[in-house]
């Protein structure tokens, strides 16, 4: 072996997926120390046990472990791996107990979750989802479970886009696929649903970066009464500005956790609604995936 | 705080937070899935094999094999 070979087998070893998590992980904890991790940018000190809205420890928590086949046809079956907390607060969650409560679940041990994980790929999972909640409150650990999974497993990344360029500059390069919410179409629904200020910007943001890093899938959830003024913006930008990206409409909204504090959310999808959004994702020409 | 949190223990190599799936049932007897499992998928598609939405879903849940379904 020349010294050459070996300069490129040590890039080679430098670039795998469970080294570069790995070389992240100190500056991710430190982070927690200031943290910037999603858009509110609270600057707490969670390391000093400070909470922001998230209200996130330093611990992660994980309240779902298992094979699912609820996602994407071209991920399923997934392992998923569903971390405690969000940084958003959607009353329609429909995981709301454990997305709003970053002390639900168990903790999480990211040796024996990669350990399921294998097992998982080994029955025939086709791919590892990490998702919460929103695992970017949780991104020390979210690289951990990283490093111990194997660098040829197909990673994705469930997210709200709502992660700041500090959270996306751990996160480069890691997962293969992001997943990523566009959930409101303009910053009145997004305030008034989940309390968060400047959402489209931050989301948009988000999107376009995931777009020329890896492969993307847009996701919308339909809401009842919504389709006008948070799908079809949505729509018409996603044309506009992401014009060949994957998009899952999905129209399966039920008033889970604190729905019922809005009128409009009190029901389902009405067939009209549906039809209709499938109808504004032909007129844009969207490329939609089950 | 609920009882659940309080009592869950940490992870452990055999330990399992149990399989979970949520169901919605419409009453025009449509039915909304949520975190889908395997098993679920294969008792869901008994029940109606003309179900487009999980015909898909079950065949690709049939590939995992041994799986604590």
């Amino acid at each position: 072996m020349t010294c050459g070979d070996e300069e490129i087998r040590t890039k080679l070893q430098l670039a795998s997926r469970s080294e570069l998590a790995r070389s992240r992980l100190e500056t991710a904890y430190s982070a927690l120390g200031d943290c910037q991790l999603c858009a509110h940018r609270c600057r707490v000190n969670r390391l000093a046990g400070e909470r922001g809205l998230c209200h996130a420890a330093v611990e992660a928590r994980v309240f779902i472990a298992q094979v699912e086949v609820s996602d994407e046809l071209e991920l399923i079956p997934t392992f998923a791996v569903a971390l405690s907390g969000c940084d958003l607060r959607c009353d329609f969650c429909i995981t709301g107990a454990e997305s709003w409560n970053p002390r639900a679940g168990q903790p999480l041990d990211p040796v024996v979750l990669a350990k399921q994980a294998r097992t998982a790929l080994g029955e025939g999972a086709r791919t590892i989802m990490i998702l919460g909640g929103e695992p970017t409150v949780h991104l020390p650990a979210v690289l951990a479970i990283v490093a111990a999974l194997p660098d040829e497993a197909k990673l994705v990344w469930k997210t709200n886009a709502h992660g700041s360029a500090q959270a996306r500059g751990l996160l480069d390069g890691l997962f293969d696929v992001w997943l990523a919410d566009y959930k409101f179409g303009n910053d009145a629904c997004a305030h008034r649903l989940a309390r968060v200020p400047n959402y489209t910007s931050v989301v948009r943001e988000n999107l376009l970066w995931a777009n020329d890093r890896s492969e993307l899938i847009v996701r919308h959830l339909v809401m009842p009464g919504h389709v006008d003024c948070c799908w079809a913006p949505v729509a018409r930008w996603l044309a506009e500005a992401l014009s060949g990206v994957k998009v899952n409409l999905r129209s399966g909204f039920w008033p889970a956790w604190k729905a019922a504090r809005h009128a409009e959310l009190s029901g389902t999808v009405t067939a009209t609604e549906a039809d209709r959004a499938r109808e504004i994702a032909r007129e844009h020409g969207l490329i939609q995936v089950p | 705080m609920n009882t659940r949190e309080k009592s869950a223990p940490p992870m452990t190599e055999g330990s399992t937070l149990g399989s979970t799936s949520e169901l919605l049932i419409l009453p025009d007897g449509k039915i909304l899935v949520h975190n889908l499992t395997p098993a679920f998928a294969a008792v869901l598609s008994g029940l109606n094999s003309a179900d487009e939405q999980i015909q898909p879903r079950a065949a690709l849940a049939g590939i995992m094999n041994g799986s604590r379904l």
